[in-house]
Parts: C-alpha cells; structure tokens; sequence
C-alpha cells in the first residue's frame, strides 16, 4: 500500500494542472458568453451546467452519443500512440458504416451471427483506409498526415458512389439506404429506451484496447516506436510491422464504431457526408493523451457540453457556437503543452537533483 | 611546449584579435575555455584542430550566432561587440558554413542580394539590378557565375563560389571559411584554393577552419591549433612541421590505468570480407575492409570522424545496407538480417548518438532497459508483459552499473548524460551477447561513469570472454581499453596495431591524419597472424 502513496511525479502533477487550468479557463469563457448574450443568464447558466442530467431523456441521448466517440477516440489514440498523426479516422468511420450496411441489408442470415458479419464488414472496411496511410508511410515516406487527409475524400465519395448505384431505396422518399434486417439490429438493453447493445461491445472494446496498450509487450513496442522509431530500430523492434499494425488496427475500430452505431441506432444508412466523428476522434485523443483509459472521461465531457448545447438550444436562443467556443478553448489549453513548462522543467531538476548540480557548473564555467 | 610554436606578440598590422572568450553551451559543455586569438591584415590564417576542439563555436562567436559567455573582440583596433550575423557583416565579417545557407530555387542573382534586394518603382523586385550587381562583383574578383541559373543547377564547388561571393558583396573584409573542402572534390579543392590566393591578392583577410593538414600547409600564412577548447599555440607555417601539427592536435594524454589481463584470444567471432559502402552521393565511404576479430579481444577503431566509423558501425548493426562484401557473425551471414536478428545471433550494439538511438528520452528507465528483449519469454505471459520481471531486472542493473535515478519509473530524459550512456551500456552489455559494437562509449560524459563504463568494456572481455569492437575519438580510452588497434582513413584500414607497447596518439595521430601509410595485404587479425 505505501508505494500507491508515493507521490504522482511532476509530469502528471503538471498534466492534471493543465487540464484543470482549461477546463477553468473554458467554463469562465462560457458563463460570460452567455451572460453577454442572454436575456436570462441565470436560467440559462442552471441548464448549462446541469441540462444533460435534468431529465432522463437527455440523460440518454448523452449515453448514447458517447458510443460511437468512444470508438473513435480510442481509434486515434492506438494511432497516434504508434507515432503517426492519422486524421483517416473520419473517412474509416464513414466508410466502415457503408460496408456495415452492406452486409446488414442482406436477408436470412441468423440473428446473432448477423451483427456480427456487419461488425467485421465494417471494421475491415475502416481497417483497409486507415491502414493505406501506414503502408504509404512506411514503403514511399508520404507522411500520414497528408495522406489520411486525401484518403477521406476517397473514403467518402468512394462510399457515396456505392450508396448511390448499389444500396439506394428509391421508395424511401429521401437518400438513404435499403433498411437493416431486423436479424442484424442490435437490442435495446432496457425497453423503450435508446441505449442499446453497443453500449457492452464499447465497454469491451475500450477494456481491451487499454490492456493492449498498457499491459502487453506489444503496447510496450507502439509505445517505444512511438516516442522514438529510430531507437526502437535499432533495439530490433519492427518498426514497419508496428506502424501499419497500430493504423490497421485503429481504422478498424473507427470502422467498428460506425458499425455499431448504425445497428444500434439507425435502421437504414442515412449519411449524406462525412459525420465529423473521426475529427472529434482527434480532439477525444489529444485530450485523453493518447491513452484508452481516459478516453471515457473526455468522451463524458464532450458529450455533456453537447448535450448542454442541445438542450439550450431548447429552451433559450443561445446559439449552439457559443459551445463550439468553449470545445476549441479547452483543447487547445489541454494540448498547450509548454504551458507552465518553464515550472515544470524547475520542478523536474529539483526533483532530480540536478538544479544545484548545473548552477555549480556554470558558476565553475565563469570563473 | 614546442619551440616552434611562440605566442605571437601584438603587432601592429593585426585585424582581429580575440581575447579570452570562453563559451558554455546550455548543456554543460565547455566549447571554448579563455581563448586568445589574432588574425594579422591579409593573410590566410588556418584555424586547426579535431572535431570537437572548439573551431567552429569560436568563429560562430565571431559571426554573431552564439554569444560568447566572456571576452572580447577587437576589430582594426577597436573594440566591438557582435550581437547578430547582421552586425558582424556591417563590420566586414563574413562566414561561409559547412551547410550552405542558400535558396536552391532561386537563382544566382536572387540569391547574392536576399535580404538587401535592390528595388525599382518604389516596392518591386528590381531583378537586372540583381543581375548587374553579380556580374560587377564577379568580375571584380575574378570568380565567374552565370547569375541566371538555379541553385540547385549549380555543383558544389560553384555553390560555395555563390556563397563566397554573396558576402563579398557586403564588403567583407574578413572571411570566416568553416571546413570548405570537406565537401569538395580534389579538383574543385584546388580551384578554391586559387580562388583564396585571389582574394588573398586583393587584400581581403580569410580564416580557414580544418583538419587536413595538406591542405592547412598549401594554403595558410599562419596557424592556430585549438585542442579541447583550448589554444595550443600560433605559428608561421613555414616554422612547423606537418608532423609537429598532428602533435599539437592530438596532445599527449597521459594513460588512465585500467587493471587489465593478457588478452587470450580465442576463436573467430566476427569476420569481414571486402566489406564497402558507397553512399548516395557516389563516395566511397568505406573501401574493402577485410578484418577478424576473436572472442577475448577488444579492437580499437582510430580515426579522425567521417573517415567510415559511422558506416561501418551502421552497417554492423544493420541499420544501413553494405554495397559489397561479406559479413559472418559466430558463423552465420550478416547481410540482410534485420537488427533483430543480429541482435539474436550474439551481437550487442552500442550507438554513438545515445540520445538518438540508445534511449527513448520519454520512456522510463525500465523500460529503456529492455528495448532489446521485451519480446523474450521471461517477459511475457499470453502476450502481456511481467510487470515484476521487467522491475527486477532494472533495479538489478541500475544497482550494477550504478545508474543514479530516482527509481525504475524515472524518465530518461531527467537523468544526467553520463547516467543515459550508462542506461544504454547497462542493457547492451547484460544482453548476454558474444559481440559487442561500442561506439564513443564515453563521449562527452563525466569522468566517473566513464571510468566505470571502460572498466565494464574491459569486464566484459575478461569474465565472458566478449569480442569487442570499439570506435572512439579519445586516445586515452583507445589505448588504455583496446588490446588492438586499427586505423582507418577515408575509408581504408591504414594501419593495424597488434601490440600497444609501443604505440602512443601522436604515432597514431599521423596515421589517423594520412601522413603515413602501413602496407595491409589480406586480412587484418586473421587468426594466422595471431
């Protein structure tokens, strides 16, 4: 028991700062926004902090609106923890819910099996557009930045392409797919609400993600390849098979989210664009430091802010950019990365030792 | 110390003097320890030393890009303080880098006036100005460009001339040349040198930085030699001997006693056979190096930087593919493996850029402590790693090789440079291997850690019986830890010592140096010869 009281070192103790140091910044920003736009601040404040959880519907629109983020939150940490900023999240997602529909709008396969095809349809769809941009860095050096970029639009015209010649319902009166078969829709866990199956399979997904990066020897070689693929070379880690394994991996889960979302809340393919998912993906990411055990806590807060917004939207004329303010403020504090540095670096030589060390030698240096 | 080299007294016909600088890099490192320096009006003054003697911080001074920590400039007389390269160019200082500093899309013309465009109407780019303007200076000092092409349209040789001619535009007086031939072909070598003695005629001063002593000796009026920071002394060219450079620059170190055995050597480990490497630029960086090496010895590899260490080391380790030749490690090819793969065959590898390719900084200590066998079986468990094996082991090393951290969790990149080199040494030479490649092993580290890391080298040959390969800059370690010496210039073996006994730097010096030259046949330290 005393090691778990040992003290936090000074680069998560500076990591918690920041963050709360955001979060502060973005929740003063947003109670003068809206005290400068409203015409009754006071009510509007009480639903801005505590809309999601006044009634249970929005409760629940919040739960469900964190599935698919989570999804794709993790996808971009198990990406970028692989040292590749891989935007291809979005396209994976749009992607992958086309395979998905694909296999979900064919009759007569059994029930179980079936969520479970369009799952994988979906995955391996999302797998092959993420998983480009890690081979296309590896054997031609195009950095992934670029490429995920470009391989988004292929994603989603690519898709539209198909949506429109193969899978389009002209009886359905607007753009949208064929519908599921009721064999591959996900069940509702309680009746009558909208929390559905998915909720178990993203639970799993984020539980084993997080042993994958945290536990096993190959989350042990992402992260070394990751920090420093020079060094993981030349300790005779494969550095090609961990890069398109790390990309492979996460367009399959972005692939996977999709999947999951339109089974367990749609009951034809309806998405006329890219959804935005693989983009909140990357903030998800950049707050939860690449690491799958945070992704919850900064998909909960995102959902929430949302959720807010919605409800404001409601029962004020807020508008909802005034929470898009706030989103962008606060990610950009939390990946302010030099803030307080020059504190932080003091407290690490303290700690270390090392402060009165240098100051000898410089002192030595001058005289 | 030597009789020929005489602190020269100040004089009247000085241009530059500069007195006492002294210059401490952030990290600690002691670049130039009180230095005196003077150029005289008009002459070509050779600024001598090693890699890493301090040359290039010293006229990086002067040029106004690092400030100087104490001293001071006098320039024609009078005292000046250089704060920016800007300043130091209205003074008449000019510096032409190792790494050119021009725009290869634009052309010649472009180029000679960034920065002070000539302009007409008011605000656009007067471009036959520019034109005019290097035709003029061009002709003035009888350095021919054609101002219309590209940059990139240029060869080296004729960049160089851009760059010399871009500074001469803005009347430099002084012009600094930091290592110019390096990058230069014989021929091209010798047209900058009749371009210097122009130059030379028309009364501009140069300071030329190198290490090649052939061409210090061509070229210069005058010398400085720089060692550790330090200067050794100044000299009249025509009063020193090539010889009695290399001894300057070398030093005479005095030998750390490391408690040794006799070396055994025992069976043949590694095996090189016409190993060559020719880079992308066409050079030849290594040349038929065919070499032996047994269990229980340790093989020093002298040689002054880019004569083919690196190469050699990198195509060792894997990293870089040989152009030709073999390589047999305890029996087994080498070309092609992957690192992994050689790192499984017996070899433990030990890079010279430690911050590089010896640690992740970020990572903790442990973990940078298993890099190279996180993957094997007392690691793992269905896939997961132990997390109480892993801490075992690295509290055992940091005990062993007395890594000072605050734990296991410690990130690397709060330990001090001498702890890094000694998390790096601590888990390549656990690593229970048969070869071991150890490159600069101490550079640029405190004394201690270094003195444990070469009694380590030493342990490693005698208790388990390693071949060890090892590349190093300083003397005092090649001597006192190697049992054999090799020399290698541009790319050859040049010179195989067996014995020690009667070896010393500044004999190795003059190989290192290419004064002289052994006649290698075969292969060197085959094991008939031992």
């Amino acid at each position: 028991m005393k090691k778990r009281f040992k003290q936090i070192s000074v680069a998560q103790r500076f990591s918690i700062l920041r963050t709360a140091v955001a979060l502060g910044i973005a929740l003063l920003l947003a109670l003068v926004l809206i005290v400068a736009i409203s015409e009754q601040p006071l009510e509007d404040i009480v639903v801005f902090l505590f809309g999601p959880i006044m009634e249970t519907s929005y409760l629940e629109s919040m739960l469900t609106r964190m599935v698919p983020l989570c999804f794709t939150g993790i996808a971009v940490c198990i990406m970028c923890a692989g040292g590749q900023l891989n935007l291809g999240a979005e396209g994976a997602f749009f992607a992958g819910a086309v395979g998905c529909t694909c296999v979900a709008i064919l009759p007569g396969i059994p029930p179980v099996l079936h969520p479970i095809l369009c799952m994988l349809a979906g995955g391996l769809v999302g797998a092959f557009f993420c998983g480009i941009c890690g081979v296309l860095s590896e054997k031609f050096n195009v950095m992934t930045v670029v490429s995920s970029l470009m391989m988004n639009y292929v994603a989603l015209n690519l898709g539209l392409y198909i949506l429109l010649s193969y899978l389009l319902d002209t009886s359905a009166g607007f753009r949208a797919s064929y519908k599921f078969a009721d064999s591959a829709k996900f069940s509702k866990m309680m009746p009558g609400s909208s929390i559905h199956s998915g909720f178990i399979i993203v639970i799993v997904a984020i539980l084993l993600c997080h042993v994958l990066l945290n536990k096993s020897t190959y989350g042990y070689a992402i992260h070394m390849v990751g920090q420093n693929s020079r060094f993981a070379r030349y300790s005779g880690i494969n550095v090609t098979g961990v890069v398109i394994g790390t990309q492979l991996l996460g367009g399959f889960l972005a692939g996977l989210g999709s999947s999951v979302e339109l089974l367990g809340m749609y009951s034809r393919f309806t998405y006329n664009g890219l959804t935005g998912h693989g983009w909140d993906g990357v903030m998800i990411a950049v707050m939860a430091k690449n690491n799958p055990k945070n992704v919850p806590l900064a998909v909960l807060f995102l959902s929430y802010l949302r959720t807010s917004a919605d409800v404001l939207n409601k029962t004020s004329a807020i508008p909802n950019d005034v929470i898009k303010i706030v989103q962008a403020v606060v990610i950009i504090f939390i990946a302010a990365q030099s803030l307080f540095s020059r504190w932080e670096y003091r407290s690490t030589l303290k700690n270390a030792g090392v402060l009165q060390d240098t100051d000898a030698a410089v002192g030595k240096a001058d005289t | 110390m030597d009789d020929n080299f005489v602190k020269t007294a100040p004089e009247n016909d000085i241009l530059l003097e500069m007195r006492n600088i002294t210059k401490v890099y952030s990290n600690g490192f002691v670049a130039n320890k009180g230095i005196n320096f003077s150029v005289r009006k008009g002459e070509i003054h050779g600024l001598v030393g090693e890699n890493g003697a301090g040359k290039t911080t010293l006229m990086k001074v002067l040029f106004g890009q690092e400030p100087a920590d104490q001293g001071s400039i006098f320039y024609e007389g009078q005292e000046i303080q250089i704060k920016s390269s800007l300043q130091a160019l209205k003074c008449g200082i000019g510096m032409v880098h190792q790494h050119f500093m021009l725009v290869p899309s634009l052309s010649v013309a472009e180029n000679m006036v960034l920065g002070f465009e000539p302009q007409k109407n008011g605000s656009f780019f007067d471009y036959n100005e520019a034109v005019r303007k290097t035709q003029e200076i061009s002709e003035k000092y009888e350095l021919p460009v054609n101002p219309n092409l590209k940059i990139s349209e240029l060869s080296v040789g004729n960049k160089q001339r851009v760059e010399i001619l871009r500074i001469l535009l803005r009347n430099a007086r002084l012009i600094l040349l930091d290592e110019p031939t390096a990058i230069l072909t014989p021929q091209e070598t010798k047209e900058l040198f009749a371009q210097l003695k122009k130059l030379k005629e028309k009364g501009n001063t140069i300071i030329f930085i190198s290490h090649k002593l052939n061409e210090v000796r061509e070229i210069c009026d005058r010398i400085t030699v720089l060692r550790k920071g330090e200067v050794v002394g100044s000299a009249n060219i025509s009063d020193v001997s090539e010889v009695d450079i290399a001894r300057m620059m070398v030093g005479r170190d005095v030998y750390m006693d490391i408690e040794k055995k006799e070396v055994t050597p025992g069976k043949t480990v590694l095996s090189l056979r016409d190993v060559s490497y020719r880079d992308k630029n066409g050079h030849d960086a290594l040349k038929n190096i065919s070499l032996d090496l047994h269990s229980g010895e340790i093989l020093g590899i002298a040689g002054v930087e880019g004569n083919g260490q690196s190469e050699l080391c990198e195509i060792l380790s894997g990293i870089l593919p040989a152009s030709g030749g073999t390589i047999t490690l305890n029996g087994t090819l080498v070309n092609g493996k992957t690192v992994r793969e050689i790192r499984e065959l017996g070899a433990s590898l030990v890079h010279e850029d430690r911050m590089i390719y010896g640690v992740s900084v970020n990572a903790s200590v442990k973990e940078n402590l298993i890099s190279d066998r996180y993957y094997r079986k007392e690691f793992k468990k269905a896939g997961l790693l132990k997390k109480g094996v892993v801490k075992e082991l690295a509290e055992k090393l940091i005990g062993l090789f007395a890594i000072k951290c605050d734990d296991e969790n410690a990130a690397v990149k709060t330990l001090s440079g001498g702890n890094i080199q000694k998390v790096v040494v601590a888990r390549e030479f656990s690593s229970e291997s048969s070869f071991m490649l150890v490159s600069h092993p101490t550079r640029g580290i405190d004394v201690g850690s270094a003195e444990l890391i070469r009694r380590k080298i030493v342990q490693m040959r005698d208790d388990s019986n390693v071949a060890v390969l090892m590349t190093s800059a300083d003397f005092t370690e090649l001597l006192s830890v190697s049992d054999k010496i090799i020399v290698l210039f541009n790319g050859e073996i040049v010179a195989f010592f067996p014995d020690l006994k009667n070896v010393n730097a500044s004999v190795l010096g003059e190989y290192m140096l290419g004064l002289k030259k052994q006649e290698i046949k075969g292969v060197v330290n085959s094991e008939k010869a031992v």
